[in-house]
C-alpha cells in the first residue's frame, strides 16, 4: 500500500456507506456496521498488501459483519425510523425533488430479502461484473443471473404497487 | 434454430454482459414484441433509479465517529486483572504525576501549519510560482530540511497549481497551493513531531489532515470538503517522494 492504512480506509468510507447504508436498510445500523468493519479491517491490516484489492476486501468484511448481526437477531428499527434517517441523509446531499423519488426505491429495497438487495446493489450501485460477483459471493455465474433475474422482477413489482 | 431469449438473457442483455450474438437475438426478440420492449425499459429504468438514489448517499457527510474509526487503529483492550484498590492507587500516583510535569502544548504541528497558512510568522525565505527554478529551489530546501530526496507533490490533476513556497529556516517548510477558484491548499512540512499517526480535525471552516511518519510530518489544511481534502492529502503524500 502506498497511503497509509487509515488514509486509505478514511477514503474509501463514503463509498463504503452508502453500500453499507442500501444494504443495512437503515443509517444507524449501517454505521454500527461501519464501525465494526474498520474495527476488524485494522486488526487484519496484514492481510492486504495491494491497494486495488482493499475495497472488495472492505466489503467483504462489511458482508461477515452483516451476517453476524443478523445471526445475533440484532433489533431492526422499525420502518418510519428507518426510512426518516435515509430521508434526512438524502435530504442533506441533494436539492430539488430528488429525495422524494428515491424514497419510493429505498422503501421497495428495503423490503426485498438480503440477497435481493445485495445483487441488486453489487450490480447496479458497485458496477461488478456478473464473474466478479460469482467470485466475491462465492457462487457460480448462472446463480448471480437468475437470482439477479428474480430480484429485479420482485423490485419492480413492489416499485408498481406504489404507483 | 435460434434459441429462445430467456429471463436471465433479458437481465444480461441490460448489464451489458451478452455476447453480440445473444444481445442481437435478444433486440430481435423486443423488435417483434412491444410488450417484451417495454419490460426491458422499465427494469433499465429501476436499475438507473436505484444508481441515483445511492449515488446522494455516497456525497453525504460521513459522522466523524466513523472518520476517527477509519483513520485511527482501534484502542487496545485491557485486560481487567487488577482489583479496584489498586486500580484506584495507580489512578490517584498518574494524576500526580501529569500534575507536576510540564504539559506539551497539543498538536503543536497543527498550531504551526495554521500559524503558517494565516501568514501569522514571516518565513526566512519566500519563493513565488511554480517555475522550475522555484520548484527546484523548494524541493532542495525540504531535502534539507528532512536529509532525504523530497519532490513538490504536483497537484494539477486535482486543479491546484503551487503560488509559493515558505521557508521556515531548517524548521518547516509550507507548500501553497491554489485552485482557479482561489481556494487554498497548503502542505506543512517538517520533521517528524513523533510515532505513525493519522488524524483529520477542522479549525473553523478550515480542515486539517495530518500524517506523520518516523521521518516527516504533514500537516494539509484547505476550506473544502473532507472527501476532496483526503484525495488531495492522498496525491500529495504519494508525490512527496517518500
Amino acid at each position: 500500500m502506498t497511503a497509509p492504512f487509515g488514509a486509505a480506509l478514511a477514503e474509501a468510507l463514503p463509498r463504503l456507506r452508502r453500500y453499507a447504508i442500501a444494504l443495512a436498510g437503515d443509517v444507524a445500523t449501517a454505521d454500527d456496521l461501519l464501525q465494526d468493519c474498520m474495527e476488524r479491517a485494522w486488526k487484519n491490516q496484514a492481510a492486504i498488501t495491494d491497494e486495488r484489492a482493499l475495497f472488495p476486501w472492505l466489503r467483504a468484511i462489511l458482508h461477515n459483519v452483516n451476517l453476524d448481526r443478523i445471526r445475533l437477531r440484532r433489533r431492526r428499527p422499525n420502518e418510519t425510523e428507518t426510512l426518516d434517517a435515509i430521508a434526512e441523509t438524502l435530504a442533506g446531499s441533494c436539492a430539488g425533488d430528488g429525495p422524494a423519488l428515491s424514497m419510493d426505491v429505498i422503501r421497495a429495497m428495503n423490503r426485498l430479502s438480503f440477497e435481493h438487495r445485495q445483487i441488486l446493489l453489487l450490480v447496479g450501485v458497485e458496477g461488478l461484473s456478473y464473474s466478479e460477483i460469482a467470485g466475491e459471493l462465492g457462487i457460480p455465474v448462472g446463480t448471480v443471473m437468475s437470482r439477479l433475474a428474480r430480484a429485479r422482477e420482485r423490485l419492480r413489482a413492489l416499485l408498481e404497487e406504489r404507483r | 434454430m435460434p434459441q429462445a431469449v430467456t429471463e436471465p438473457d433479458l437481465h444480461a442483455y441490460i448489464d451489458g454482459e451478452l455476447s453480440p450474438e445473444r444481445a442481437a437475438a435478444v433486440e430481435a426478440a423486443m423488435a417483434g414484441d412491444p410488450a417484451l420492449a417495454e419490460r426491458v425499459r422499465d427494469f433499465q429504468a429501476d436499475k438507473q433509479a436505484l444508481v441515483d438514489t445511492y449515488r446522494r448517499l455516497a456525497d453525504a457527510p460521513v459522522p466523524a465517529a466513523l472518520l476517527k474509526a477509519a483513520s485511527t487503529p482501534p484502542p487496545r483492550r485491557r485486560p481487567r486483572i487488577i482489583g479496584f484498590a489498586f486500580a484506584g492507587t495507580v489512578a490517584l500516583a498518574a494524576c500526580l504525576v501529569l500534575a507536576v510535569m510540564p504539559r506539551a502544548p497539543r498538536d503543536p504541528a497543527i498550531e504551526q501549519a495554521m500559524t503558517a497558512r494565516d501568514n501569522a510568522r514571516i518565513p526566512s525565505h519566500e519563493l513565488k510560482g511554480h517555475d522550475l527554478a522555484s520548484v527546484d529551489a523548494a524541493a532542495k530546501a525540504m531535502s534539507d530540511m528532512l536529509g532525504n530526496p523530497m519532490r513538490v507533490p504536483d497537484l494539477s490533476r486535482a486543479g491546484f497549481a503551487l503560488v509559493s513556497t515558505d521557508i521556515y529556516g531548517s524548521e518547516a517548510v509550507q507548500l501553497r497551493y491554489e485552485d482557479d477558484r482561489q481556494r487554498l491548499f497548503t502542505v506543512f512540512l517538517r520533521p517528524s513531531a513523533g510515532p505513525d499517526a493519522f488524524e483529520v480535525t477542522e479549525r473553523g471552516p478550515v480542515r486539517i489532515c495530518v500524517w506523520q511518519n518516523a521521518d516527516l510530518t504533514a500537516v494539509m489544511t484547505g476550506e473544502m470538503s473532507t472527501p476532496e481534502l483526503f484525495r488531495l492529502a492522498s496525491m500529495t503524500y504519494s508525490s512527496l517522494g517518500l
